[in-house]
C-alpha cells in the first residue's frame, strides 16, 4: 500500500501546517501553555503519528515529545548524529546554558512563580541565591574580585537579556512585555539535553578531582 | 446423647491448660517437631534425654531462670505435655508426639510460613470434583462433604489467607522503609512493588485454578435428593458459599494490589524527581565552579570543563526568496535631488569647527605647560593658573580654564604615584569677582 500522511488530507491542515512547519523547523517548542500555540499544539497532538512519519521520511529528523498531558511539548530533534536535511548548526552558548540551568533551579525546582520578569530574575540571582552570585559575576561579567561595579551589573544584565532572547526563540519562555515573561513547560528540555550528565554528576565531579 | 458445650468444657482447667500450653511448654513441642522434621531425629521417636535437652534449650532461649531445678522443670513440663502432646511408651521409655501435637505444630507452621502452591490446589480441586461425581453416583453426598470437602477446605482457605498476608507484609515493609534514607527507600519500594506484582500473579493463578470450583458449584446446584434433610440443605449451601467466599477474597486481593501499586510508582517517580532536582543543582554548581572565562576576539567567552559537551539543537534558518512580479515591471524614473548650496549655513559651521579646534589646541597647550611644571617641581598649585588662563586667553577663556582644570585633575587623581589634594576653601581674584575656585594641588608622591 502506498504511504500517505494522514494530516495532509485534512481540511484544518491548510490553516495551520504552513506556519507550524516554520515554527518547528526554526527550533520552536510547541506547547499548550504558549498563548500563540494552542491550535498548533492540538494539531500536533491529533496527528502526531503521521507528522512524525512526515518529518522522519522527508527530512530525516525526529518529531519528539516531552512532558505529560497539557504540559507536553513537541519539537524537532536530530536522531543521534544524523542531521537529516538540516544543514545549519545551532548551539546554545555556555552563558545561555548556565543561565538556563539556573532558570530550571529557580522556577522548576524551587517553584518561584513562573510568571516573572528580567528584573526580578536578576534580583533573585544576586540577592536570594547568594551561593551562585560570585560565580555568575565571574563568568558572565568577567569580574575577578568580589567587589562589583555598575559596569559588572550591566554586563550581567546583558548576558541575561541575551540568554532570554534565545530562550524566547526556542519557545521555552513567553514574553508578555519586554520585561515580563512566563516560563513554559518546555524549559525542561534543557535538563533533558543534559540528563546523562545530571544523573552522573557525582562520577563526573570525582573524575575531575582525580585529574 | 447429651449436648456438647465447647466453650464451657474448654473453660475448665483440666482441658484448657494442657491443650493450649504455656510458651515454655509449647515451644518444647515445636522444638521437638522441628528437630524431627529437619532430620535430626530419624522418626517421631525421642529418648527421655532428648526431651530433657529440648526443655533446657527452650529454658535457656527464653532467658528466664525458672525457680525450679532442672529436675523439677523436667517433671512439671513433661507431665503437662504428656496429657495431650507427648506419648510415652512405657516399655521402651521412648516418647513420640501425638497426632494432636503434630496438628498443633503444623497449623501454626502454616500460619507463619507463607507458602503458596496453586498447583496443589488445582490437584485438590480436580480430586474433589471426581470424588463428588463418584459420591453422587453412590448417593453419598454427605460423606463427600464431611470427609473430603471439609478436610480440604482449610488448606484452600489458608492459601488465600497467605496471599492476603503477603499483601499486608509488603505494605508494612513499605511503611517501615519510609523512615530510611532515599537510596534504601527506593530500593525497598521497588522490592515491594515487585512482591505485589508476584502476589497479583499468584492471585490470578489461583483464580484460574479456582475456575474448576465453579464446576463443583454447578454440580451442587443441580444436585437433588430423594429426601431432603436440614443438614443436606445447609451442606449444599455451605459448599456454595465457600466457593463464592474464596472468589470474593481473590477479587479483594487484586483490588488492593491495584490500588497500592500506582501509589508506589508515584513514590518512585517523585523520589526520582527529587534526585534529579538535587543532581541538577550539583550539575549547575559544578559548571559554575569549573568553567572559565577567556578572551575570544576581544569578547569574554565562557568555556565549560572538557567533559561537558554543548548539545546541538535543531534550528534551520528557512528563508523563502520570492521575486515579486511587480519588481520586473518598468519603473518611472526617479528624479535625483540636487542639494542646494547654503553659504550662510556653511559659514556658521566653519566658524564652529574653527572655534572647537582653537579651544582644543589651547587646552592641550596649557596642559603640557602645567604637566611640565609638575614634573620639574614635583608639585603644582593650580589655583593661580586658573586665573592666569582667564587672563591670557582672549576667546572662550572660561571654557578653556574649566576644561584644563577638569582634564588635569581627572588624569592625576587616577594615577597612583601622584597625590591630588583639594581644600574646600574658595580662592578668588579681584579681577574676576564672579569666579572662585578651591585650593587645588597636585604633588608627586
Amino acid at each position: 500500500m502506498e504511504k500517505y500522511y494522514e494530516f495532509l488530507l485534512k481540511e484544518e491542515t491548510k490553516e495551520i501546517f504552513g506556519k507550524l512547519d516554520f515554527e518547528l523547523k526554526s527550533g520552536v517548542h510547541i506547547q499548550y501553555h504558549h498563548p500563540d500555540q494552542e491550535s498548533y499544539f492540538l494539531f500536533v497532538r491529533k496527528y502526531f503519528s503521521s507528522l512524525y512519519d512526515y518529518y522522519k521520511d522527508l527530512f530525516g529528523v525526529i518529531l519528539d515529545r516531552g512532558g505529560e498531558d497539557l504540559n507536553a511539548f513537541y519539537y524537532l530533534s536530530f536522531e543521534g548524529n544524523n542531521r537529516g536535511a538540516i544543514s545549519q548548526r545551532y548551539f546554545l552558548s555556555e552563558e545561555c546554558i548556565l543561565i538556563g540551568l539556573f532558570v530550571c533551579k529557580v522556577y522548576n525546582i524551587d517553584f518561584n512563580s513562573e510568571e516573572s520578569s528580567l528584573n526580578l530574575f536578576k534580583k533573585l540571582m544576586l540577592d536570594e541565591y547568594e551561593e551562585y552570585k560570585d560565580d555568575f559575576y565571574k563568568l558572565l561579567a568577567g569580574t575577578k574580585t568580589t567587589i562589583y561595579t555598575g559596569d559588572d551589573d550591566i554586563e550581567l544584565e546583558k548576558s541575561i537579556r541575551n540568554a532570554f532572547s534565545e530562550f524566547k526563540k526556542l519557545g521555552w519562555v513567553y514574553f508578555k512585555t519586554d520585561n515580563q515573561f512566563v516560563i513554559l513547560p518546555s524549559f525542561e528540555r534543557l535538563r533533558m539535553l543534559y540528563v546523562n550528565e545530571i544523573m552522573n554528576i557525582q562520577e563526573i565531579a570525582t573524575k575531575r578531582n582525580q585529574q | 446423647m447429651t449436648e456438647f458445650h465447647f466453650y464451657h468444657e474448654l473453660k475448665k482447667d483440666k482441658y484448657y491448660e494442657p491443650l493450649i500450653p504455656e510458651k515454655k511448654s509449647g515451644l518444647v513441642i515445636i522444638y521437638l517437631y522441628d528437630q524431627w522434621k529437619s532430620g535430626k531425629y530419624l522418626s517421631n521417636n525421642f529418648t527421655e534425654n532428648a526431651i530433657k535437652s529440648a526443655i533446657e534449650q527452650v529454658a535457656s532461649d527464653l532467658g528466664k531462670s525458672y525457680e525450679n531445678t532442672q529436675h523439677e522443670r523436667f517433671r512439671i513440663i513433661n507431665r503437662g505435655l504428656q496429657e495431650y502432646f507427648l506419648f510415652r511408651n512405657e516399655e521402651t521409655n521412648l516418647y513420640h508426639i501425638t497426632q494432636y501435637g503434630i496438628e498443633f505444630c503444623e497449623s501454626i507452621r502454616n500460619k507463619i510460613e507463607l507458602e503458596f502452591n496453586p498447583s496443589v490446589i488445582e490437584k485438590i480441586l480436580s480430586d474433589l470434583i471426581s470424588l463428588l461425581k463418584a459420591s453422587i453416583a453412590n448417593n453419598d453426598f454427605e460423606y463427600w462433604y464431611n470427609h473430603h470437602f471439609q478436610n480440604q477446605k482449610p488448606y484452600i482457605k489458608r492459601q488465600v489467607e497467605t496471599l492476603l498476608k503477603l499483601v499486608e507484609k509488603a505494605v508494612q515493609e513499605f511503611r517501615a522503609s519510609t523512615k530510611s534514607d532515599d537510596e534504601i527507600f527506593i530500593e525497598t519500594v521497588r522490592k515491594v512493588d515487585n512482591s505485589l506484582e508476584a502476589v497479583r500473579k499468584h492471585s490470578d493463578e489461583l483464580k484460574d485454578v479456582f475456575f474448576d470450583a465453579e464446576e463443583i458449584k454447578s454440580i451442587i446446584i443441580e444436585l437433588s435428593f430423594d429426601e431432603y434433610s436440614l443438614d443436606l440443605i445447609s451442606q449444599k449451601e455451605s459448599v456454595r458459599s465457600f466457593i463464592e467466599e474464596i472468589n470474593n477474597d481473590l477479587s479483594i486481593i487484586n483490588q488492593r494490589i491495584e490500588k497500592i501499586r500506582p501509589k508506589l510508582r508515584q513514590f518512585i517517580s517523585s523520589i526520582n524527581q527529587r534526585n534529579f532536582d538535587r543532581n541538577t543543582e550539583h550539575f549547575l554548581q559544578y559548571l559554575l565552579k569549573n568553567s572559565y572565562v577567556s578572551k575570544d576576539s576581544s569578547k569574554n567567552k565562557v568555556y565549560f570543563p572538557t567533559s561537558i559537551e554543548i548539545p546541538e539543537l535543531l534550528k534551520s534558518e528557512i528563508k523563502f526568496t520570492i521575486v515579486e512580479s511587480d519588481r520586473l515591471k518598468d519603473h518611472s524614473p526617479v528624479s535625483v535631488v540636487q542639494p542646494k548650496e547654503n553659504k550662510e549655513k556653511q559659514k556658521i559651521q566653519l566658524e564652529k569647527a574653527n572655534n572647537a579646534f582653537l579651544i582644543r589646541n589651547r587646552i592641550r597647550l596649557w596642559l603640557m605647560k602645567l604637566e611640565k611644571e609638575l614634573r620639574d617641581n614635583g608639585n603644582i598649585n593650580f589655583t593661580p593658573y586658573y586665573f592666569q588662563i582667564l587672563e591670557e586667553e582672549q576667546f572662550y577663556s572660561k571654557t578653556i580654564a574649566i576644561k584644563v582644570a577638569s582634564g588635569l585633575f581627572r588624569k592625576y587623581s587616577k594615577l597612583r604615584n601622584y597625590k591630588v589634594s583639594i581644600k574646600k576653601e574658595l580662592q578668588t581674584n579681584e579681577k574676576y569677582p564672579d569666579q572662585g575656585i578651591w585650593d587645588m594641588n597636585i604633588e608627586v608622591k
